[in-house]
């Protein structure tokens, strides 16, 4: 295998890797306002242990994802030096903020976990979790902002940089303002929290259904009626943010637009949505094969109603710089997946309205639990989509990933064992965590909460 | 002094004196785990990520500050990184896993912290080891044609290499690592208030001071007057702590961790105007242009940011050894 090719499969699988530690990082760092303001608003104890439970496994991926953290930091300037230079001369800034919301996390999360009692008012003890969520969001912000700047750079005079290697007119301010930050800060913020949350859901509805005595499985039932609710909330903004995103793609980055709805020319209006499929070349032009034809939809959607709205194609740049053909089916999964979660969301909305309690259902508990499962290659495909979609670019028509790359041999065998960290440390954090958990016996925790609430009355 | 510099050594002043505050802890863990082990925990186990992220802010620092010559000086430390990043994860690990360590388990909280200890031992020999290297250049070889900030031609412009063999047989550098590792000794029964080590805390400080002495001797190093800083500190604490004079603020973490920044940060002089023994001029290396503004200005912000923090950490640790005394 080429060097530089496996510089992108190692980066690949660190950072697939990565990111499945990080959304379950941001989505217990969200839910914790919510469960610890319930357990003080209501005096309900088993909010109280639940938000206990969730603090701990949230300290273990915090953990985890500080190391995992460092090690892609390493990466990049070991992988793609090239790609590190420009970022140090243009673009750092970025991950200079992430370092203060990494310390507003660090902080809130260690004055939160490690002091709980001292906090007399739990009101204040409260407040903490917002810097905890404020500072894991952040973080994703300010790394997604690099990200975005990969995809629409600016803050340097491009044109001059392709025709002499040097960078002039650097203004490292405007690079954490591109055209897709704000989108794609929207879009990721959201997802991220969303899987990290329909995972949790996924345990405590696997923790209900093993239940064995009420107060477990009411712990475990008012879990669910937080998650349900936040994740039903939060795919309604994944559509929302999903669109804006594409709708910047058609604006910003038309090459990776066309590749992802698979255009092979441009269509003026009407222009259909094609499932699946490819292009193949045939007696000099380009046809969709495979897959099946939706007519219409895409200009629907990407003219917001709009049948007239023009939408581009890959002929219109050079087949060399076409991404991969494959992101147009990740994308797909990840529409396919996003509309089947939204619609299992939709069924648990109508069962709650209809007072069927879903959180108790067998039913929808084992339905929680598979797509919690399929959320997590949907969340992947999402990844793939956007970063595949980009190749052959690192920065977006300005340096390739192969101009970027580290082509010593050195980097295989070390590669090699960041890997292997990788496939162990990522399903050891989950059970770990998990674990946690469900550790304790919640008949006597209960009993132990009520007993110091009166104490502390 | 440069403006990126002075703020990047400082920063790396802040990671090397909270990273000392463990290891002062993990050799207490170690000698006396009976005795001092849950006073440590009571640190160590909140602050060991706030040592994390101080170093991960001296990593996006040093791209800041030396973007031009960051990637050689990077690929010519590469198995040091490696070493480092593989001994970090397993600090991580190990620390997190004994503090959630069940009764019935593999392996109990204490041989985990143990693991703890002395992976944060052997990092922080690393980190020495890369730092010696920085101010004696023993083992490294550097040659820059032009600035090469000035392009991204860095990477050719910069062609530096670095020789373990050779570093180890350069005179001073792991005299200088055996000083630290004395002082650090010397030091932590002062911070954690263990008065049985007191005495042999006072002779492993001055003769660690001493050592540290020779090994910039022998590096090289241009001495200059503010040696006296860290001399009155490193050694003037235990001495101070053995009679029992401002005790209370010697043993206030808070106080001693901005006592050991200060010592850190007066031995500037090690590396600046030149580091490596005069082979790498700073000026010619550290980043120009706009970056140098957006940087400051960031600084500012984020550092006045991060003192509160850091206050309402100090509040709520002050608080909560207050009510363990109250209840003691």
């Amino acid at each position: 295998m080429n060097i530089g090719t496996f510089d992108r499969l190692l980066f690949a699988y660190s950072i697939g890797s990565h990111i499945l530690i990080v959304l379950m990082s941001i989505g217990l760092s969200v839910i914790l306002p919510v469960l610890e303001y319930i357990a003080i608003r209501y005096k309900d104890a088993y909010y109280d242990i639940l938000t206990r439970r969730v603090a701990k496994a949230l300290v273990l991926f915090f953990a985890v994802g500080t190391a995992s953290g460092a090690v892609m930091a390493v990466e990049l300037i070991d992988l793609f030096p090239k790609f590190m230079t420009v970022i140090a001369v243009v673009g750092v800034l970025p991950f200079y903020y992430e370092i203060f919301a990494f310390f507003l996390e660090t902080i809130m999360l260690v004055s939160y976990y490690y002091y709980w009692d001292v906090f007399k008012n739990r009101m204040h003890h409260w407040l903490l979790t917002f810097g905890v969520a404020g500072g894991t969001l952040g973080s994703a912000v300010f790394i997604t902002m690099i990200n975005a700047w990969m995809n629409t750079p600016n803050g340097f005079n491009i044109s001059y940089y392709e025709e002499t290697g040097k960078l002039i007119d650097v203004n490292p301010f405007i690079t954490a303002m591109t055209p897709s930050t704000g989108r794609e800060i929207f879009h990721v913020a959201i997802v991220t929290a969303f899987s990290g949350l329909m995972v949790l859901g996924a345990f405590f509805a696997y923790q209900y259904l093993r239940s064995k005595t009420f107060e477990e499985r009411n712990l475990w039932r008012k879990g669910l009626k937080v998650t349900f609710p936040m994740n039903m909330f939060l795919i309604i903004m994944a559509g929302i943010s999903g669109t804006l995103e594409m709708s910047g793609l058609l604006t910003y980055q038309p090459e990776k637009y066309a590749a992802l709805d698979l255009d092979p020319y441009p269509i003026a209006n009407d222009a259909p949505e094609h499932i699946f499929g490819t292009i193949v070349e045939q007696n000099g032009h380009y046809v969709v094969v495979g897959g099946f034809k939706i007519p219409l939809l895409q200009s629907l959607l990407a003219g917001n109603g709009n049948l007239n709205t023009p939408v581009p194609g890959l002929s219109q740049f050079s087949p060399s710089t076409w991404p991969p053909l494959a992101v147009h089916d990740t994308f797909d999964l990840m529409v396919l997946g996003g509309s089947l979660l939204g619609l299992y969301l939709f069924a648990i909305l109508v069962a709650w309205i209809l007072k069927k309690k879903p959180y108790e259902n067998a039913g929808f508990l084992v339905a929680q639990i598979f797509f919690a499962i399929l959320t997590i290659p949907i969340y992947i495909a999402g990844w793939v989509t956007d970063e595949v979609g980009r190749q052959p670019w690192i920065i977006y028509n300005v340096m390739t990933v192969y101009q970027a790359a580290n082509y010593s041999p050195s980097i295989v065998v070390p590669g090699y064992l960041i890997m292997a960290f990788y496939t162990v440390i990522m399903p050891f954090s989950y059970w770990y965590a998990f674990r946690l958990m469900k550790r304790g016996d919640v008949r006597s925790e209960v009993a132990s909460s009520r007993s110091s609430a009166v104490a502390g009355r | 002094m440069l403006t990126l510099f002075a703020i990047e050594f400082f920063t790396a002043a802040a990671a090397i004196a909270f990273l000392l505050t463990e290891l002062m802890g993990g050799m207490m863990l170690l000698f006396d785990w009976k005795n001092s082990g849950q006073r440590v925990m009571s640190y160590v186990a909140p602050v060991w990520e706030v040592t994390g992220t101080f170093l991960a802010m001296f990593v996006v620092e040093t791209d800041a500050t030396f973007a031009g010559i960051l990637l050689p000086v990077a690929f010519a430390f590469a198995a040091l990184l490696l070493v480092f990043l593989i001994l970090f994860i397993i600090r991580n690990v190990a620390i997190i896993l004994g503090e959630f360590a069940e009764k019935r388990q593999v392996f109990t909280d204490r041989q985990l912290y143990y693991v703890y200890v002395t992976s944060t031992l052997l990092l922080s020999v690393v980190f020495l080891a890369f730092v010696s290297a920085i101010i004696s250049g023993h083992g490294i070889s550097i040659s820059i044609s032009g600035n090469p900030v000035d392009s991204l031609l860095s990477i050719s412009n910069a062609q530096v290499s670095f020789s373990v063999a050779k570093w180890l047989a350069g005179p001073g550098d792991i005299l200088f690592i055996i000083s630290a590792v004395l002082i650090t000794f010397g030091l932590s029964p002062v911070l954690y208030d263990i008065e049985r080590f007191s005495a042999a805390g006072i002779v492993s400080s001055v003769v660690g001071f001493v050592l540290g002495l020779v090994s910039f001797i022998q590096m090289g190093v241009h001495m200059s007057p503010l040696i006296v800083i860290p001399a009155i500190i490193i050694i003037g604490a235990p001495i101070l702590y053995r009679f029992n004079i401002a005790k209370g603020i010697l043993t206030n973490k808070a106080a001693f961790i901005v006592l050991l920044i200060i010592s850190i940060y007066s031995l500037y002089f090690t590396v600046y105007p030149t580091a490596m023994h005069g082979k790498l001029v700073l000026s010619q290396v550290v980043t120009t242009g706009p970056m140098v503004l957006g940087t400051i200005l960031t600084t500012a912000v984020g550092f006045t940011l991060l003192a509160f923090m850091l206050s309402l950490y100090v509040y709520v640790n002050y608080r909560s050894a207050r009510s363990v005394s109250t209840a003691k």
